[in-house]
């Protein structure tokens, strides 16, 4: 028997079979029928011994060598077969991709507090620290001890809201100025969020409660110019680069001197619109040097210290900065406005 | 304030637009300082024209055609008037021009005859309410000349703002003082001569103040032969420029002066005042008085009036009497200068809602020392007008003349104040300029003007100055603004994490009043003696403060619902308060609501309402996040449904409640769902903090895992269970789920089956299955014979 004649029949009858394999399971069956245990080339090497001497060498590496191609190639198919496999277990999986997400419910925050915490933020920046006070304060934190004379027309029934003797719903944050220097020396920097009461009958500009945001500063040497350059940076921060800011002289009974605070119109950037009523200017806060009574009312001595102190309505920003008009809309808590914004 | 700007003029000469001055004064600290739009461009279509012909006409014989020069042009007019008559000047309405009473003028067709215009009326021509006869204009206007420039009513007009410490600011030379200052220009103040007699004010009425202190001065002088009539064209005109109604020529003077100086006048009728005596005092208990207005208004002894000696005759600064009001037969006048106190005239008009112009600035302060200045300007206005006669010495009860005052100004300390480096020689300039009296030195001695109340120390000083210098002239320091280190507080950091993670939940964030109604407080068996109470509140919707969030929320949950939306999930974190007896308290709360579908319709599942453990999900998972395990207790108020609610407790002990509101208070709100809130005290939160826990090591042995199904009486709490399973497994249990619930077949009614994963884990050891089947025995034991429950055997 020729076994080198015999080996070349195995192995072209065993690629044949090798490329018709479809499955793994084919490839399987090849293998076991050819090279096996009891395949058939196998078996043609158990009958080396039979070989003359001379020869086996020779014969030896000729089988040898087919048994490693047999087994390259079943090998390379199986990974063919397993690849196709494989892809069409893809192919298979496929989904639609542009059906919509499973939607998380996501909330917002009210405007009104992101703009205060937002605003609150810029001054921790510029080192104010966070003090609240009490809504329900004595009429001497919210007047008195602020200058207010005993006639002025914010103390009475007609514009504050009172709820027992000498205590009412504070008109503004500022009695919390005069509970922190009561409650330390100076230097004192700090900043006041909170509600505050009014008796205005609601309308598209007033409501009976509002938030405030308070700053103080009281050191040596404080003066007008510091509080220009403070409240020019808030203006820059909150309401963009951009943002020119204007002071214009005004009147508080608790700061000496006093002014407005204006800020180039958010919507004509100062050309003139109707938001800014053609002035290119638009008022967001009220400030000015402590009056010196006020340092007196708190036991400071008013001739070693100066400070500056500024009050704005933090709705009056949001609305500013929402596009809102009417003030109420804010709390009317209407989820398809608040997740809108 | 209006600011007429040509009668300002009459004070300062300023060569600028209205528009300039406005931003001027805007700088100067008058807010929305604005040049309005003219009132009078109603009159855009009227005319002057003088009666050239007056015939009757031919077929209706009340009726005139009347041939109207018009300097252009000649028209015909039919006219019904009595007064017109050949020569007559009047105002005449061209087609398209809008009468007063509405209807707009067109070419018509009168019996036969065409009139191409209209002669007017006052009422026609919207400057006075007589109908009957024809406005008749002075002779001297140009026919052809707009009716609006003849009678010079084209004048720009500016609107601003005067603060309330400004009182010497609303009158136009108090303006014209600011911009004179402003543009250094010469500041003009009439000086009034009129023309005396000999008689003496006080030989003819007789001045008493009983009440000083109200009434600190009062002056008055006397006219007669007054002739009282119309004003002249000119004096009408610029009154109605400064939003004021002409009356006739006494008030208008009064008004004249009261717009030009700022201090308010009054005029009676002399013959009028009872035993002319005029005595200054209290109202009495119960007192009435009818004022100018026609209206009735009650005194009380907090009120000053003027009295004669019968009865009173104004209520002071306020407003003036019907029984000694100035009329068309009055000849003899009194013109009261006077000076009342501020807080007095606030109140009283307040009080009694007469806002009049004369209250307004009484209120705000006039100069004291300004009364023989106004009384003669007054006297000389009426004179000029009617030739009457003014009394020599006026009547002027000053019992405590006011000392001058003095204020010490540095002006280092004042650049200090300021942040500026002004020298000292043009601080004293600006002051001059705005009549203070400098006298320098080492400090600034500075004599502040009597008009001036509102300056009295330093830094009011440091305003004026800064007001002149320029606001905008202040260098911004921003170097100094980075000085110390700023720091959040405790309850602004703690309510801001809780508020961004309930947001990552899907909460959205509401507001809500802190003000409710007593309705609310009582359908919530929320009265009680804690409750604060506003005093004098708006309406009775607002007039007690809030002691809980939910009345709040539930409102939200309700309108969200109404304006269709599907699923609402909402929170707020906000104030409740309360009192003792001596004492007001604070608190702060966090509020949860849900109501409607968890999730919509959508193609990967079917919609799911929101129900009672997706509230309790969320708070348990924020509360565990601050690490503070609680009970829910099965208990809670009369508006949560008595099945479906709990008190939320910790070791501390309550911390709130939770649970679906009552469907019948549900329903009471109109709401047609199921609507689930959770309110806990949010102290305890911020006072814990955002702390950071300590690293636990990681788990070496590994962990044993059980399934323990038992089927109990449906009573039974799933807490029992638990807390039999957490008791006999003790230290050694990691963790316990309940991970399934079921009734029905083939369980027994009236019980339920409960499933629960356990995992046993040691520290330091592997555990052995003995122990656990030791531990597994004791709790089947327990729960049989404790809870009346039976195991079912589960495979692990």
């Amino acid at each position: 028997m020729d076994l080198h004649n015999e080996a070349v029949k195995i192995r072209e009858a065993a690629a044949k079979a090798i490329q018709a394999c479809r499955t793994t399971e084919d490839i399987e069956a090849v293998r076991v029928k050819y090279v096996g245990r009891k395949g058939r080339l196998t078996q043609l090497l158990r009958k080396l011994g039979d070989v003359p001497a001379e020869q086996r060498k020779e014969a030896g590496r000729i089988l040898n060598e087919t048994k490693e191609e047999l087994t390259s190639l079943l090998t390379s198919r199986r990974s063919e077969i397993e690849e196709s496999v494989r892809q069409q277990v893809r192919a298979s999986e496929t989904i639609d991709v542009t059906l919509p997400g499973r939607k998380p419910r996501l909330g917002k925050l009210h405007p009104t507090l992101r703009v205060l915490d937002e605003i609150v933020n810029v001054f921790i920046g510029l080192g104010f620290a966070v003090v609240e006070g009490p809504e329900i304060e004595t009429e001497y934190n919210n007047f008195d001890a602020l200058n207010f004379p005993p006639w002025h027309p914010s103390r009475d029934d007609f514009d504050s809201f009172y709820v027992a003797e000498g205590y009412v719903l504070r008109t503004h944050t500022s009695p919390a100025q005069i509970r922190v220097m009561k409650s330390q020396d100076p230097p004192v920097r700090v900043i006041v969020p909170g509600r505050c009461y009014r008796r205005d009958t609601p309308d598209a500009s007033h409501l009976m409660s509002f938030f405030q945001i308070e700053g103080l500063y009281v050191d040596h040497d404080v003066s007008l110019a510091d509080l220009k350059g403070t409240l020019a940076i808030f203006a820059r921060e909150v309401f963009g680069p951009q943002t020119k800011i204007r002071f214009r002289p005004h009147y508080f009974p608790f700061t000496e001197p006093s002014a407005e605070l204006d800020i180039s119109c958010l919507v004509c950037a100062g050309k003139g619109c109707r938001l800014c009523k053609h002035s290119g200017w638009l008022e967001v806060l009220g400030c000015g040097m402590v009056h010196p009574n006020v340092f007196k009312h708190v036991g400071y001595d008013h001739r070693a210290v100066t400070g500056f102190a500024f009050g704005l309505g933090v709705e009056r920003i949001a609305m500013l900065k929402y596009g809102i008009a009417d003030i109420r809309t804010l709390y009317e808590n209407d989820v398809r406005v608040l997740n809108g914004l | 304030m209006r600011i007429p700007f040509g009668w300002l003029q009459n004070y300062v000469k300023i060569d600028v637009s209205p528009q300039e001055a406005c931003l001027h004064l805007i700088m100067l600290g008058f807010s929305d300082a604005e040049v309005i739009p003219n009132e009078w461009e109603c009159l855009d279509n009227f005319v002057v024209g003088r009666a050239t012909e007056v015939k009757p006409h031919p077929k209706a014989p009340h009726l005139k055609v009347v041939r109207v020069n018009l300097g252009y042009t000649d028209m015909t007019s039919v006219c019904g008037a009595p007064n017109v008559v050949e020569g007559g000047t009047y105002a005449v309405a061209l087609p398209g021009a809008r009468l007063g009473g509405g209807q707009t003028v067109s070419r018509a067709e009168i019996d036969g005859v065409a009139s191409d215009c209209v002669l007017c009326s006052g009422w026609e021509a919207w400057l006075d309410d007589s109908k009957d006869t024809l406005l008749e204009l002075d002779h001297d206007l140009v026919p052809g000349a707009r009716l609006l420039e003849a009678l010079g009513l084209d004048e720009p007009v500016i609107e601003a703002e005067v603060t309330p410490n400004r009182g010497d600011c609303l009158g136009l030379i108090g303006i014209a003082r600011e911009l004179a200052a402003v543009f250094g220009k010469e500041l003009i103040i009439p000086e009034p001569a009129p023309k005396y007699c000999d008689a003496d004010t006080s030989e003819v009425v007789s001045v008493e103040i009983s009440d000083v202190e109200g009434c600190p001065r009062y002056g008055a002088i006397a006219l007669e032969g007054v002739r009282v009539r119309s004003s002249s064209a000119s004096m009408r005109a610029r009154l109605r420029l400064a939003g004021l109604r002409p009356i006739n020529n006494v008030v208008d003077a009064a008004n004249f002066v009261m717009f030009e100086t700022g201090h308010p006048l009054h005029a009676f009728d002399l013959d009028r005042i009872t035993d002319s005596s005029v005595i200054v005092r209290r109202a009495r208990e119960q007192e009435k008085i009818e004022a100018i207005d026609g209206k009735q208004y009650n005194l009380t002894p907090d009120d000053l009036v003027i009295a004669d000696a019968a009865r009173p005759i104004a209520i002071a600064g306020v407003i003036g009497g019907k029984n000694s009001e100035v009329s068309d037969k009055t000849s003899r006048v009194l013109v009261e200068g006077a000076f009342f106190e501020k807080s007095l005239i606030w109140r009283t008009s307040k009080r009694l809602t007469i806002p009049s112009e004369a209250a307004y600035r009484f209120a705000r302060g006039v100069d004291i020392e300004a009364i023989p200045y106004v009384l003669a300007r007054a006297a000389e206005i009426i004179q000029e007008d009617t030739g009457c006669r003014v009394a020599r010495s006026r009547v002027d009860v000053y019992p405590q003349p006011r000392p001058a005052r003095y204020v010490i100004a540095s002006p280092k300390r004042i650049n200090k104040l300021l942040g500026t480096s002004i020298p000292e020689q043009e601080i004293c300039d600006y002051l001059e300029r705005l009549g203070f009296v400098v006298t320098p030195g080492r400090e600034l001695d500075i004599s502040v003007p009597t008009r001036r109340d509102d300056v009295e120390a330093e830094a009011d000083i440091a305003e004026e100055v800064a007001r002149l210098y320029g606001y905008d002239r202040i260098p911004p320091a921003e170097d100094r603004a980075c000085r110390s280190h700023g720091k959040i507080s405790q309850n602004m950091l703690v309510s801001g994490y809780v508020r961004r993670v309930l947001k990552g939940m899907g909460f959205t964030e509401v507001v809500t009043d802190t003000m409710v109604s007593p309705e609310t407080l009582e359908l919530f068996n929320m009265t009680g003696p804690e409750v604060v109470e506003i005093r004098n509140p708006v309406g009775v919707n607002a007039s007690l403060m809030r002691t809980s969030l939910i009345p709040g929320i539930l409102d939200v949950l309700v309108r969200n619902e109404y304006r269709g939306e599907e699923g609402v999930a909402v929170f707020e974190v906000g104030k409740v308060y309360s009192r003792t007896e001596d004492n007001f308290i604070e608190g702060c709360h966090l509020v949860l609501g849900l109501s409607g579908l968890r999730e919509a319709r959508a193609w990967y599942g079917r919609s799911r309402s929101f129900d009672f453990f997706d509230i309790k999900g969320v708070l348990e998972a924020v509360l565990a996040d601050f690490g503070i395990s609680v009970n829910f207790e099965p208990d809670g108020p009369a508006f949560l449904h008595p099945g479906r609610s709990a008190l939320v407790q910790t070791d501390g002990g309550e911390l709130g409640l939770i649970g679906e509101i009552l469907p019948d208070i549900a329903s009471h709100y109109g709401s047609k769902r199921r609507l689930y809130v959770a309110e806990i005290d949010f102290e305890p939160l911020v006072q814990r903090g955002l702390v950071a826990r300590r690293m636990r090591q990681r788990p070496r042995y590994p962990a044993v895992k059980r399934d323990i199904a038992v089927v109990v009486p449906k009573t039974v709490l799933d807490m029992e269970i638990r807390s039999v399973i957490l008791h006999e497994g003790g230290d050694l249990i990691e963790s316990v789920e309940t991970f399934d619930l079921y009734e029905g077949r083939p369980i027994p009614k009236g019980k339920k089956s409960l499933a629960y994963a356990i995992a046993f884990r040691h520290p330091s050891r592997t555990l052995k299955e003995s122990e656990i089947d030791e531990i597994q025995q004791k709790i089947e034991m327990r729960i049989s014979k404790e809870l009346g429950g039976s195991i079912r055997k589960q495979s692990q």
